[in-house]
């Protein structure tokens, strides 16, 4: 595995500074995503975890390289890699005015319900956006969610079809103010300019779910990690941790389409990964016979581990919720890749629309589900 | 502050039973989905207040994230199928 490789690129990065024009462009900003990706990835396990002790702490260095390294072309696509912190930067002072525009409209709204005289006159309005960016387009569609009277409906190359409740939030919303702090939020340094206004053509359709499902897989993948591995003080486990891992696999399968994850989420690999995990879990239990002890007797570990009954037996479980975990996520995505695809692979007919460049041989993937499902029945 | 919170859980159950109402009778499926969204953003507060009622905030916001994950899930999930399907 590449896991060794990557723990230098975890560091920071002041030292490849001076090197900058050695590598390629391409190069550097792969490396900073890594490394952003690996940072937030790691703020985000020690607000959830609250031990701060040598083990835990590299317990969580290790999951979020495990993540950052699957995961890490999810977070920062679309930003160039310069202007990153900028746009955090505007971005905190774009979300105090919009927390001040859901309290009014909350008002103004609740107003709206209470009077006596039915005021509501809901109806669909549909107006062209400048924005170009990928990014901004989803924050300017969720903030228009998330400020009650109206909801984004659709978005559609550059048309947006909004709900609104009443003519007088309708005509809020099409003064464009919020459209105008967003573009400049999001409005690129110079030199990153073509960069950031390209839109990824494989994210055209569905731009909203995509992006948001891109977004939270990382964190929700850490979040499964952490549950499985903090199971023995705090609720959750191997079986739970395992059900939010693959929940984030299936999450994107839904927003990408069952045949993109497929391809990168294998079922000879969900297989191996299912045994895997049977085979670490019955392993410990072996072990433990095997020293003297029952069947997952964790004191007879400490016969080599050396730490003290109490921490082995601490270990012994910590082990076999980690074979639990990942035999149960492997398990819960192959079958739902076994119930989504029926005993094949369908053409997704939300991708359709799209220029069909599936170069997945469709031969080979039939063949191997068609094996691998007479295995696992 | 214990009997307030616990007021707040209360009222906030008895919000829940509109939603149920359109959940069980809602005449389309799109009706049904968006009970069943709003029963589960409102069951996340509960659970959060829960928490500050049991003094043991840490595990209820634990379990209200995984609470909230599944609810995005199957709303997207439903929300897909019947994109697919093209009829409610």
């Amino acid at each position: 595995m590449d896991h060794e490789n990557n723990t230098k690129a975890g560091k920071p990065d002041t030292t490849f500074a001076p090197y900058q024009s050695v590598f390629s462009h391409k190069r550097i900003d792969k490396f900073r995503h890594f490394a952003l990706t690996f940072t937030l990835l790691f703020l985000f396990w020690l607000l959830l975890s609250g031990h701060y002790d040598l083990f835990h702490i590299s317990i969580g260095i290790f999951c979020c390289l495990l993540v950052s390294y699957s995961s890490s072309e999810f977070l920062f696509v679309h930003v160039g890699a310069g202007d990153s912190h900028l746009i955090i930067l505007r971005l905190l002072t774009y979300v105090p005015w919009h927390l001040y525009q859901i309290i009014i409209s909350n008002i103004y709204l609740a107003k709206l319900v209470f009077s006596p005289i039915s005021r509501l006159n809901p109806h669909i309005i549909h107006y062209k956006t400048k924005l170009t960016n990928g990014l901004a387009l989803v924050t300017y569609a969720n903030s228009i969610t998330l400020t009650p009277g109206t909801i984004t409906i659709d978005l559609n190359d550059d048309t947006f079809y909004v709900h609104a409740i009443d003519s007088e939030v309708a005509d809020d919303l099409l003064t464009g103010e919020m459209e105008n702090r967003i573009e400049k939020v999001f409005q690129p340094v110079a030199h990153a300019k073509e960069r950031a206004s390209t839109m990824l053509a494989a994210e055209a359709n569905n731009l909203i779910v995509k992006t948001i499902v891109r977004i939270f897989t990382p964190f929700i993948q850490i979040y499964g990690l952490y549950v499985i591995a903090h199971g023995h003080y705090s609720p959750g486990g191997g079986f739970q941790g395992g059900v939010i891992l693959a929940a984030s696999i299936i999450l994107l399968a839904l927003a990408f389409g069952l045949r993109k994850t497929i391809s990168k989420v294998t079922e000879r690999l969900t297989t191996m990964l299912c045994s895997c995990g049977v085979f670490i879990y019955g392993g410990i239990g072996l072990l433990c016979l095997l020293l003297g002890g029952n069947f997952l007797d964790y004191e007879k570990l400490d016969l080599f581990l050396k730490v003290g009954t109490p921490q082995a037996r601490s270990l012994g479980i910590l082990g076999v919720e980690i074979g639990v975990g990942i035999a149960v996520m492997a398990c819960m995505i192959s079958i739902f890749f076994d119930i989504a695809m029926a005993g094949e692979l369908p053409d997704d007919p939300l991708e359709m629309t799209q220029k069909p460049v599936d170069t997945t041989p469709k031969d080979l993937l039939s063949e191997n589900s068609l094996s691998e499902g007479t295995i696992d029945g | 502050m214990d009997s307030f919170f616990l007021g707040i859980c209360l009222f906030l159950c008895l919000l829940v039973l509109p939603c149920l109402y359109r959940a069980i009778v809602g005449p389309t499926v799109i009706d049904r989905m968006i009970a069943v969204g709003a029963i589960g953003t409102k069951t996340l507060v509960i659970l959060i207040l829960m928490g500050f009622l049991y003094e043991r905030v840490a595990m209820f916001i634990d379990i209200s994230m995984v609470y909230a994950i599944l609810n995005f899930l199957g709303t997207l999930a439903a929300a897909r199928y019947f994109e697919v399907k093209g009829e409610i």
